[in-house]
């Protein structure tokens, strides 16, 4: 009686570009122990002045995980964009599971300043921003992912460009206009035709 | 902004991006000239951009990396600290519980990321700001330690607060007042001894308030205080703390928390001292309302709000505040910030003497004497104001027996309803909700007389009733299903998982130890009420009202088991209170005051029966001594008591004492503002009287009714109000009839007269017509019974007035008798067009009984169907139709649709059978759709609407 070897993270991140959902649910532990590790290594690097681009982080992360030989992405740019989503779902779920972690259960809300300093940027509550995204993208699709793209994959201005296959130029001002969005969408400043009125029972 | 219009969105924002701040204004008014929602739409994302610079700079992982690396720390050593367990990350830094192994304390370590600490420079302005911090040592300030570094990572060493945060503690609601008041005192002397190192908090909000187990609060992360100039830590330092270069330019006002940040901060001014007191002013009110100051029901904070915005005042949001806090809060919230206190210090002082005065009070004197005499100024003002028989009745004095005064139980900013007493009269029970009948709420368990209370149930029930068991282990309730299923479910008092024990079984009580009384439903929806044992066997019947569609819903046995009292509703109304012999052998007789009864009990003792009934015209207390005495007010005033739940010494009854507030609102491009100034203020509408348009048709004015106090249920005073004006462009509110009581109103076309129904002294309502510049007096236009009054063309007025027995819309010409405008009897008169050609009328649908239509009638041809029950109306300038369609009866879940007219049209081409149902619309050009019922201005950005609120305490009343 012999064993199936265990699906490797090469063909489990092929079955999911493919629209696979279930080799997802494998590949997240996978590469969130990864990252985890590779994290560490990031703070020790950054304390003796290496800075690291978090591209570097996502390219490192799946080249680890990917035989890098046997990997046959259709192309660079391919790769970055699957990678990039996958880097959504995982940093997504994982502040999920730290939302619900804190308290008893209790759903709570992860933002990531949540500490004694000022952060450099405002808060952005991730998982609110995944959401806002999924609406971003039925009303303008690319933007949303070159959000995508740049937050959750790191990815540069010029790397978003080549894996949308537009220009330099309208990258930059897709990024503007979709913060602009995304910031009022976050503070629920929604200009929807649709308001709402208080009880009136 | 539905996607089509995105890229026309996108397209002017590109530009107007291009364009300097200042101009940007002007070229998007230009450019959205004719679109005002386009306009909106590219303003509201404009107003990002002053933070869209550091909006996602960082990418995600880079930020969530290092929170990722869990654990890394665990049980290393840091200085003298052995890190044991963590306690949260984030993005910023993890912080670990860890033990002090020269002093045996346990402390919290918050390990920096590397993102803050890779610039050596800036790394060592930052070690001298902790050290500054570390300096304040306050038994109120979370104190900083030291400085440490694990392996090369500073770790910031702080004091270890276990407990709650202030934010946490919000989540259960509004803190009792002394508790509020005893928090925000600490706060101000933590705040006056920071500042008077010159240290500003600048993120003071309730996630950064600890509780300690003993009560104590604790303000912690001053991590974003900056140093005054003053103390030689001047701005650019401050930036350090921020952390980052682009803080350095960039101002203040990024820095702290949205919904508790001073407006100085959202402007990005400089910020100083009376910044952080306006916080304390945000975080006190949210402690004492419940709600946040800058955060309404549905629109999210804006710094926009804080800049610009008045929140309600805490008391018209919790009415039972003192007024003194009430001041303070709004002193404290003041936008110029040389009108709020000037220090900490003042602040502290004031807030301490209040909680003095209110401790004192507690144990003393009070409530009653002071809502007597409050009813008594109220009917003199009335007099000074009244005219002869149009004048507001005086409220009715009644001899009340309950002596001493009232000790409030309860301190909720909404509602505690429905009263019960264990049987040792320790623990009590109530309905968190504001129905004082059947509705959505939770049971809570409070111990008398401090308890903290608790939450028992946690589910999407309506319910009613909740009663202990004789042996006070359970809480039974009745709760209301959506197919108007009536069951009885219990919850352990101790708190537990409720479980349905009776189906079809509603408004328990126990008779002894082994029986219980209970209402059951036999056919339909005809309710009587039954006594079995509490296995449900060896039923039988007690009462059954007689109409086939009343309903018996509570009953309360007498001590000695021989008598029931009954609260019981014929088809509509609750009737007066019924006792009736527990063997079930006659139907017994009315007992209590002449009016609705929604409660009742009985003393201990069996020798009084008690009712809360709307005898007087609101709810009051009520007793009768048993079984013929004659019935007797406990309790009078402005405000309403219902539900009873007697001491088990009789010395003193629960009641749950409420009031209800109403206020017209506006809401416009700038946001939601209260436009109504006191007292209940409301638009009448359906069912009570027709519609009546709260706008002018200038659409500058905004018209409505206010009555004083809070009546509900009450007889054909109900319904009405004194009719009050507001310029909206002057802000200036006048009464236009002073002590007239009006039902409903329109204005004329040209804006010069009002007509409007009134109640003579019988209640009887007539119609009248009065100008606004009030240079002559009202008159009344015929002696007609009517109400609903529009105006017609050729200056007619339309009304609904009676003939035997049927409504009809009559016409009011000149001096000549009223005449039927149209032959067939109608239910409700909703209006007529601007034009004068169409009547809208709701009338009985032939064609199903019980239905009703809504029909056009007019001279030019057939009634033409318009919809079955919505209401129908214009915008003030007559260029739309509104349709507002209700589900169910029910306000909550109304639409409102604008529908544009074609020029020369007051009507749309509606469906031939008129619109039945949403999806009926679809044809129709729909400019606007909102939730809710409001009332639609002329620009879609503008709309009108009334916000209620019910706020209801339990108070003890003690009895003579």
């Amino acid at each position: 009686m012999g064993t199936t070897p265990p699906p490797t993270v090469t063909s489990l991140l092929r079955a999911w570009s493919d629209g696979d959902e279930t080799a997802l649910k494998q590949l997240v532990p996978l590469v969130e122990a990864e990252l985890r590790r590779l994290a560490r290594g990031y703070m020790r690097r950054e304390r003796q002045g290496h800075t690291l681009q978090a591209t570097a982080l996502v390219n490192e992360v799946f080249l680890r995980l990917t035989d890098a030989g046997g990997i046959r992405w259709q192309d660079r740019a391919h790769f970055l964009g699957i990678a990039s989503r996958l880097m959504r779902r995982v940093l997504v779920d994982y502040a999920r599971s730290r939302g619900y972690r804190k308290r008893g259960g209790e759903a709570q809300r992860v933002t990531l300043d949540d500490t004694l300093l000022v952060t450099p940027e405002p808060a952005v509550d991730v998982m609110a921003l995944d959401r806002a995204l999924d609406v971003f993208a039925r009303i303008d699709a690319r933007k949303s992912r070159v959000v995508e793209l740049r937050f959750f994959g790191g990815l540069s201005v010029e790397e978003t460009a080549e894996v949308l296959h537009v220009s330099v130029d309208t990258i930059k001002r897709d990024w503007r206009v979709a913060k602009l969005w995304l910031l009022r969408e976050l503070k629920g400043e929604h200009a929807h035709l649709r308001a709402t009125a208080p009880d009136d029972a | 902004m539905t996607p089509e219009r995105w890229p026309d969105v996108e397209r002017i924002l590109l530009v107007a991006l291009t364009r300097d701040a200042d101009e940007r204004e002007a070229f998007v008014a230009e450019v959205c000239a004719n679109d005002a929602a386009l306009r909106r739409e590219v303003e509201s994302l404009l107003r990002q951009e002053s933070e869209a610079a550091g909006f996602l700079s960082a990418p995600a992982a880079a930020v969530i990396g290092s929170a990722m690396n869990n654990g890394t720390f665990i049980g290393r050593h840091v200085g003298p600290y052995t890190i044991q367990e963590q306690l949260g990350a984030g993005g910023m830094g993890q912080v670990y519980r860890a033990r002090d192994t020269k002093l045996n304390r346990d402390v919290a370590i918050k390990i920096l990321p590397p993102v803050y600490t890779r610039d050596t420079e800036r790394l060592a302005r930052f070690e001298r700001e902790a050290r500054m911090l570390a300096a304040l040592n306050h038994p109120h300030i979370g104190a900083i330690y030291g400085l440490e570094h694990a392996d090369d990572t500073p770790a910031l060493v702080l004091e270890l607060i276990e407990g709650p945060t202030l934010a946490e503690r919000l989540t259960n609601g509004p803190l009792p007042i002394t508790e509020a008041l005893g928090i925000a005192i600490q706060i101000a002397e933590a705040l006056e001894a920071a500042h008077a190192r010159g240290i500003v908090h600048r993120d003071l909000k309730p996630a950064n308030i600890k509780i300690t187990a003993a009560g104590t609060a604790k303000l912690i992360d001053f991590g974003l205080a900056k140093g005054l100039g003053a103390g030689g830590i001047d701005e650019r330092s401050a930036a350090v703390i921020g952390g980052t270069r682009s803080g350095m330019s960039r101002p203040g006002a990024l820095l702290g928390t949205a919904a508790y940040m001073s407006p100085e901060q959202a402007k990005g001014e400089p910020v100083d001292a009376r910044t952080d007191l306006f916080s304390l002013g945000a975080v006190l009110y949210e402690m004492v309302t419940g709600r946040p100051a800058f955060a309404g029901a549905e629109s999210t904070v804006t710094r926009e709000s804080i800049v610009h915005g008045t929140p309600s005042s805490p008391r018209q949001v919790n009415p039972r505040l003192p007024r003194t806090l009430d001041r303070i809060i709004c002193r404290l919230l003041m936008k110029d910030r040389d009108m709020r206190y000037q220090a900490a210090s003042e602040v502290a002082v004031e807030l301490k003497r209040l909680k003095h005065e209110i401790e004192a009070r507690k144990s003393t004197k009070d409530n009653l004497s002071n809502r007597r005499r409050h009813a008594t100024a109220g009917a003199a003002l009335i007099l000074a104001i009244g005219i002869a028989a149009w004048m507001w009745p005086r409220p009715m004095t009644t001899q009340a027996p309950a002596g001493g005064d009232y000790t409030q139980v309860t301190h909720l900013a909404d509602s505690a309803t429905s009263p019960s007493l264990s049987p040792d009269g320790r623990l009590m029970t109530f309905i968190r909700g504001e129905s004082t009948f059947e509705g959505l709420g939770q049971i809570y368990l409070k111990a008398l007389p401090d308890g903290e209370p608790v939450q028992l149930t946690d589910d999407s029930l309506k319910k009613m009733s909740p009663i202990f068991s004789p042996d006070g282990s359970q809480i039974a309730y009745t709760t209301v299903g959506d197919n108007f299923a009536w069951d009885t479910w219990v919850v352990p008092a101790r708190g537990g998982k409720p479980r349905l024990w009776f189906a079809n079984a509603s408004g328990l009580s126990w008779i002894d130890e082994r029986q219980v009384l209970f209402s059951e439903i036999t056919t339909g929806v005809h309710m009587k009420v039954v006594a079995a044992d509490d296995q449900r066997r060896r039923v039988r019947s007690i009462y059954a009202p007689e109409p086939e569609r009343a309903m018996a819903h509570r009953s309360y046995s007498s001590p000695d088991g021989k008598w029931v009292l009954i609260v019981e509703m014929d088809q509509a109304a609750w009737q007066p209170c019924r006792l009736v012999p527990l063997d079930g052998q006659s139907t017994g007789r009315k007992v209590g005051p002449d009016g609705q009864c929604t409660s009742a009990a009985w003393s201990p003792d069996g020798s009084w029966m008690y009712f809360s009934s709307n005898s007087t015209g609101s709810f009051h207390i009520w007793r009768q001594r048993f079984p013929d005495g004659k019935p007797e007010q406990i309790t009078a005033g402005p405000d309403e008591e219902e539900g009873i739940a007697l001491a088990p010494d009789g010395r003193s009854l629960l009641t749950s004492i409420g009031t209800r507030h109403s206020s017209i609102w506006l809401r416009d491009p700038r946001g939601e503002r209260e436009i109504s100034r006191e007292g209940y203020a409301f638009v009448p509408g359906f069912p009570d009287s027709g519609i009546s348009q709260p706008f002018s048709p200038d659409g500058r004015s905004l018209v409505y009714l206010v009555r004083q106090g809070a009546v509900r249920f009450a007889g054909p005073g109900e319904r009405a109000g004194e009719l009050w004006i507001t310029d909206l462009v002057t802000a200036r509110s006048e009464s236009v009839v002073p002590g007239v009581r009006v039902i409903g109103y329109e204005i004329s076309r040209d804006g010069k007269q009002v007509v409007f129904a009134a109640l003579d002294e019988h209640g009887t309502s007539h119609i009248w017509l009065a100008p606004l510049d009030r240079r002559f007096p009202p008159r009344q236009l015929a002696a007609l019974e009517a109400d609903s009054p529009h105006f017609g063309a050729d200056g007619d007025i339309l009304c609904r007035g009676t003939d035997r027995g049927s409504n009809f819309i009559y016409r009011l010409k000149n001096d000549r008798p009223p005449e039927k405008a149209v032959a067939r009897a109608i239910l409700f008169f909703l209006g007529v067009s601007p034009d004068g050609t169409w009547l809208i009328a709701r009338v009985p649908d032939p064609g199903k009984s019980l239905h009703q239509t809504t029909l056009a009638f007019s001279t030019l041809g057939g009634p033409v169907p318009v919809c079955e029950t919505c209401e129908v109306d214009w915008t003030p300038n007559a260029k739309s139709l509104i349709v507002r369609l209700t589900s169910a009866g029910e306000r909550t879940s109304s639409r409102t649709f604008v529908i544009p007219l074609r020029p020369g049209h007051t009507l749309p081409l509606l469906p031939a059978d008129g619109i039945r149902s949403e999806a009926d619309l679809a044809g129709l050009p729909i400019s606007l759709a909102l939730d809710g019922f409001v009332y639609p201005g002329d620009t879609p950005s503008l709309y009108a609407f009334v916000r209620r609120t019910v706020v209801r305490n339990i108070y003890r009343v003690p009895l003579s």
